[in-house]
């Protein structure tokens, strides 16, 4: 089977470009883009600029990492809405050239090229005309993106083909009868970005000796299906370029698309995004009944003046119900903020899922690690957000730290999963964090610091000195009106924090026993600036 | 076909509403019982509640329960951790008086969602007492537990667990650090019957033991029990105690 024809328009690092475009339109913090600069995601760096890349910033590395190659290094925040947002005009230019496109994620356009190819006679002159049209899309906003456009026979192909435009700076056909021969010098490495392959699988391949398409391609699909599983099956398809296409794609059943009419006309984008909210519920719950996930999806807006705004969404994995949400609000926000606006209300909203595929690839466990307990607190969890905003409900993740109250992060509920966000689970047995106390934690974490004070037999207040000795032995600690005595007590752990920053802190740790009614209580204090507080109880 | 149903229904056990119930830790089940009755109040009290109440999650969680933590700003996320408590199945609600939601529907919301609620007993007494009764009453019927930190009077728990600090090992005068406490657990409440079979209602547990886990106190090997946690903290602190400049 000969995969479908395809073009990519592919704009490297996107998120930079995008940080930079919302900078000199005054939609965020302004970015030069000359400088070095890196978006870091999930502590890993995920676009950088030529000039970062010239300093041998690269894309996965850490943080650090790429602060030691590059030591002025600008770090982007990053944001999804932003990127979704800015490349809207490059997807409505393309868009009046070929009708049928999908946004495979912000930065990246697929199309089959069958018919526009025809139209404008050829492959090299629908590239070139393509580049034309991106490049113009963002010129008039500020050049500073690298686009590449490749076309190729099969997704991974034509994408391979846009990653190489981008390099020799003009557009890359790959003929049909070579896409095997053009496949094979690539590094293995290249499924991380274009079939989103786990790093640590193509880690494996490379330690099997197997470091390009072409040496994974000298295997039969039967001993990689064999080591690998299903993937493995998909891996050989894709490497031969046989059939990249997500395997067992199938006409969706009629009854999946679903769509609401809004007799008041909506003004604001929330509450679009809140019907949005039930109509993916609704559509989540038929696909999973039949086993089913959706991977393009048609977002359909109609305003009250006739204006529509149509779009093919298109997630390899399978859109969630919150991964649809997100692209309902991408493409309004986009819609709004673009050339052409809506000029009154939202009246309709209808969801399409175009392309499915069956579950068994994403389907975890037997007996199914997601319980009922899972959905329904999921499902909760959904309503909380609804009713107390999106930040108010969250889970820990962990990122490790010197204090109890640094070691996770309370990441929103709202924000997981939404952009590859997820939660993550502390190392069965973490390296110890230079300075930490060991266990056991505090049971309890002020939020804020009590103001106390620690005064020796006499009443005078302790002190520290700079060389961490203590002006006397203290006997009792005063906690607002209430005098407690010292039953027994430990430190100081001095510790000085960030002295390279503004945020620079030095303080040091102690712990105290305390008399209390019912037996003795322990607390967490520190001494900051003259100032003893209580930031953690043992209680 | 007509007679399948009511086979599968003659064959489906009778539960008696004590028998529908969360699990408990091993280490607590002598003297709280096999597990939490669904749609009961349990209040966390003394000097050791808010460990107390971390040490109750720990099974729930690991058998894929579901928690949230509500109006608790200052639980301690790497306590709970330590001891065992899953993080991943562990939500933490804000406070809707903070974001000016109607606690009404939070309330209801999460007991709906989540097997267990835990909450403070300062937010509880924010709480206008009939929607107190409601939001108990509304547990029963949905089958949640509810745990409060600390003690109020708006709610009559059904199983109060009280603690008593016994003592702090591995601290001393200037030296050694905290390293863990012995903790006497006591059971009381309007649903807990005294003398039920041979359960006593106090139990001594080291709450946090030397790892940061709940541990059971050894009567036979008490004294060497304390000499090895001793033992512990000369040994870890000196390795892993290192100030930093």
């Amino acid at each position: 089977m000969t995969p479908p024809r395809c073009a990519v328009v592919w704009c490297a690092d996107w998120s930079v470009t995008a940080a930079v475009l919302a900078g000199s339109l005054g939609r965020g913090p302004q970015f030069d883009p000359d400088a070095p600069l890196a978006v870091v995601h999930a502590r890993r760096v995920q676009a950088c600029s030529i000039a970062a890349s010239r300093d041998g910033v690269r894309v996965g590395q850490t943080r650090r990492e790429a602060q030691g190659a590059c030591p002025h290094l600008v770090l982007v925040p990053h944001d999804t809405d932003r990127d979704a947002r800015f490349f809207e005009p490059v997807v409505r230019a393309v868009g009046d050239l070929v009708p049928l496109v999908d946004v495979e994620e912000s930065g990246r356009l697929l199309m089959a090229t069958r018919g526009p190819s025809r139209y404008v006679g050829g492959d090299e002159r629908l590239a070139e005309r393509l580049l034309e049209l991106a490049v113009g899309a963002l010129n008039r906003a500020h050049g500073v993106a690298a686009i590449g456009v490749g076309i190729a026979d099969g997704r991974v192909a034509a994408m391979l083909a846009a990653r190489r435009s981008i390099a020799v700076g003009r557009p890359v056909v790959v003929p049909s009868s070579s896409t095997r021969e053009f496949l094979a010098p690539h590094p293995v490495s290249a499924l991380v970005p274009t079939i989103g392959a786990d790093p640590e699988v193509v880690d494996l391949l490379r330690r099997l000796g197997l470091g390009t398409f072409g040496h994974v391609a000298a295997l039969t699909s039967v001993q990689l299906s064999d080591r690998f599983g299903r993937w493995g099956e998909g891996l050989f398809r894709v490497v031969t370029g046989t059939d990249d296409t997500p395997p067992a794609a199938e006409a969706p059943p009629d009854d999946l698309s679903v769509s609401r009419e809004f007799e008041d006309p909506i003004g604001q984008v929330d509450h679009v995004v809140f019907a949005a909210k039930s109509l993916a519920d609704t559509i989540d719950a038929s696909l999973s009944d039949r086993g089913l996930v959706c991977t393009r999806l048609v977002v359909d807006i109609e305003s009250e003046h006739g204006e529509r705004s149509s779009r093919a969404w298109v997630h390899a994995d399978g859109l969630t119900c919150s991964a649809i949400v997100d692209r309902v609000r991408w493409q309004l926000t986009g819609w709004i903020d673009g050339d052409d606006p809506p000029s009154a209300g939202i009246t309709s909203l209808s969801l399409a899922p175009t392309d499915v595929r069956h579950d068994s690839a994403q389907q975890r466990g037997f007996w199914g690690e997601r319980t009922r307990a899972d959905d329904t607190a999921t499902r909760a969890m959904t309503r909380l957000v609804g009713l107390l905003g999106p930040d108010a409900v969250t889970l820990a993740s962990w990122r490790g730290g010197r204090h109890p109250h640094d070691q996770f992060e309370l990441v929103p509920f709202a924000s997981l999963g939404a952009d590859d966000r997820r939660l993550i689970a502390r190392p069965a047995d973490p390296s110890p964090w230079p300075g930490a106390l060991p266990a056991p934690a505090p049971s309890l974490v002020r939020p804020e610091p009590c103001p106390i004070d620690v005064v020796d037999a006499d009443g005078r207040r302790v002190t520290v000195n700079g060389r961490g000795l203590m002006s006397a032995v203290p006997a009792r600690v005063l906690i607002g009106r209430d005098e407690r005595r010292v039953v027994a007590w430990a430190g100081p752990w001095p510790f000085e924090e960030k002295w390279w920053t503004s945020q620079r802190r030095r303080a040091a740790r102690f712990q105290f026993v305390l008399a209390g009614e019912r037996g003795p209580d322990a607390y967490g204090i520190w001494l900051e600036n003259g100032q003893w507080t209580i930031v953690s109880e043992y209680r | 076909m007509a007679s399948i149903p009511s086979t599968a229904l003659a064959a489906q056990p009778l539960t008696f509403a004590h028998e529908r119930t969360v699990p408990v830790h091993p280490v607590l089940a002598p003297v709280v019982g096999s597990g939490l009755v669904r749609g009961q109040t349990v209040m966390c009290t003394g000097p050791a509640s808010m460990s107390c109440a971390i040490a109750l999650l720990v099974a729930p969680t690991q058998r894929g329960s579901w928690v949230a933590v509500v109006g608790a700003p200052f639980f301690g996320v790497l306590a709970a951790a330590d001891m065992g408590v899953v993080l991943d199945r562990t939500v933490f609600v804000d406070d809707p008086f903070r974001v000016g939601a109607d606690p009404a529907n939070v309330l209801g919301a999460l007991v709906d969602g989540f097997d267990i609620v835990v909450t403070s007993a300062d937010f509880v007494s924010s709480l206008a007492p009939s929607l107190v009764r409601r939001f108990t009453s509304r547990l029963q019927s949905r089958g949640a537990v509810c745990i409060v930190v600390d003690h109020t009077r708006l709610v009559s728990a059904d199983l109060c667990v009280d603690t008593d600090v016994h003592s702090w090992n591995g601290i001393g005068d200037g030296h050694g650090r905290l390293c863990a406490r012995r903790v006497s657990i006591g059971v009381d409440g309007r649903r807990h019957r005294h003398g039920r079979g041979d359960r006593p209602t106090r139990c001594d547990v080291w709450l946090p033991g030397p790892s940061g886990r709940l541990e059971e106190v050894h009567p036979a090997s008490e004294e060497s029990d304390t000499a090895d946690v001793a033992e512990n903290i000369v040994g870890d602190s000196a390795v892993r105690l290192r100030v930093v400049s």
